[in-house]
């Protein structure tokens, strides 16, 4: 009885709370002291005073009552709060493991391969070419932006053998 | 655990089918609840149908009750819509919002207003009550009273009162079992007049 009265007053665990609500379920005389605790508690309040028939009437009225099944949302709650960090590091892990094994065997040649035509403007039109090597850093289809402004770039015509 | 915490557990037992659980809710709020609607209908045998169907309406909308407010704040709402439906198919005035809210529905006192409308039966039955609990209570301890007082008037916690008693909590939670366990007693024979109808 002493565990039903700490019950009463959010004086146990969580373990034994449980342990105790599963005792007051099976044991009727642990739910009378609960009961009956209650009403000391209401009395010494001077709460109203039900008559005596009006749990027996409640718990005919319940019994007529289909059991509900609810949604049982606080435990998906708890379970989601401990899978949801583990599930997202699971899933960082493997992005990054997937973008490492995308990358093909050759790509540190590829990375060391010359930049295509931008840099080498033809001799026909060298005025745009000079134009296009001093706004290239500007240019969207650079594959480096934000990089460029750091960058000196030059532009050589090899066909007078100048450096 | 907190009061709170109990309360969702019984409730999340009584969302698997157990409609025990309901039931041990319905004993900590039935007065609580019936207070609470007396306030508004006066007559007390509406009182307590009113109070029994906002159980009833509780229970079948227990799927719904998710847990983001205190069980008691959502029964309490429940409760006063009850009322106020009541009160419109009467065709009486049923209380504005502003007049009663539930979201402070748990702090109101008007207990002299409320002692009034009870039944000849009820009245008989709450005066036994109320008469047997006093007179155990003057009859206690002085340390048995004055720990159930902190704890059931004032709403201490049993750290809150071993503080203001001046003892360890282990003595806190000893002198409240044993108040309550003496009242208890003394309610005995009274309750056990009725025992088929109460639980």
């Amino acid at each position: 009885m002493e565990k039903i009265s700490q019950l009463i007053d959010g004086d146990l665990g969580q373990w034994e709370t449980r342990a105790q609500i599963a005792r007051l379920e099976r044991e009727p005389e642990l739910a009378d002291c609960w009961a009956t605790y209650h009403l000391i508690g209401d009395a010494l309040r001077k709460e109203i005073e039900l008559g005596p028939e009006f749990t027996r009437k409640v718990r005919a009225q319940l019994d007529l009552e289909p059991a509900v099944l609810g949604p049982r949302v606080r435990l998906m709650q708890r379970t989601a709060r401990h899978t949801l960090p583990i599930a997202a590091a699971v899933a960082g892990v493997t992005v990054v493991a997937w973008l490492a094994f995308q990358a093909p065997p050759n790509a540190p040649e590829l990375a060391l391969a010359p930049t295509p035509s931008i840099l080498t403007p033809s001799p026909s039109n060298a005025g745009v070419a000079d134009y296009l090597v001093a706004h290239q850093e500007f240019s969207p289809s650079t594959t480096m932006h934000g990089v460029a402004s750091y960058m000196r770039t030059v532009s050589a015509d090899e066909s007078n053998g100048a450096r | 655990m907190s009061d709170r915490e109990i309360d969702q557990q019984l409730v999340e037992r009584a969302q698997r089918g157990d409609k025990r659980a309901f039931e041990l809710l319905v004993t900590k709020y039935q007065r609580k609840l019936a207070r609470l609607l007396s306030r508004f209908i006066r007559d007390s045998a509406e009182v307590e149908d009113v109070t029994q169907e906002a159980f009833i309406k509780a229970y079948r909308a227990l799927p719904s009750f998710r847990g983001d407010s205190a069980f008691y704040t959502w029964l309490y709402r429940i409760g006063i819509n009850t009322a106020k439906n009541y009160l419109v198919a009467l065709g009486r005035r049923a209380p504005t919002t502003t007049e009663f809210d539930s979201e402070d529905a748990e702090n109101f006192d008007d207990g002299d207003q409320l002692r009034d409308v009870n039944t000849p039966e009820n009245e008989l039955l709450s005066k036994q009550i109320a008469k047997t609990v006093n007179e155990t209570m003057d009859a206690l301890p002085e340390e048995l009273r004055t720990a159930i007082v902190l704890r059931e008037i004032d709403g201490l916690s049993y750290d809150e009162i071993a503080t203001v008693m001046n003892c360890p909590i282990g003595t806190v939670r000893s002198r409240i079992f044993r108040a309550r366990d003496t009242i208890a007693e003394r309610l005995r024979p009274l309750l056990e007049t009725s025992k088929d109808k109460r639980w």
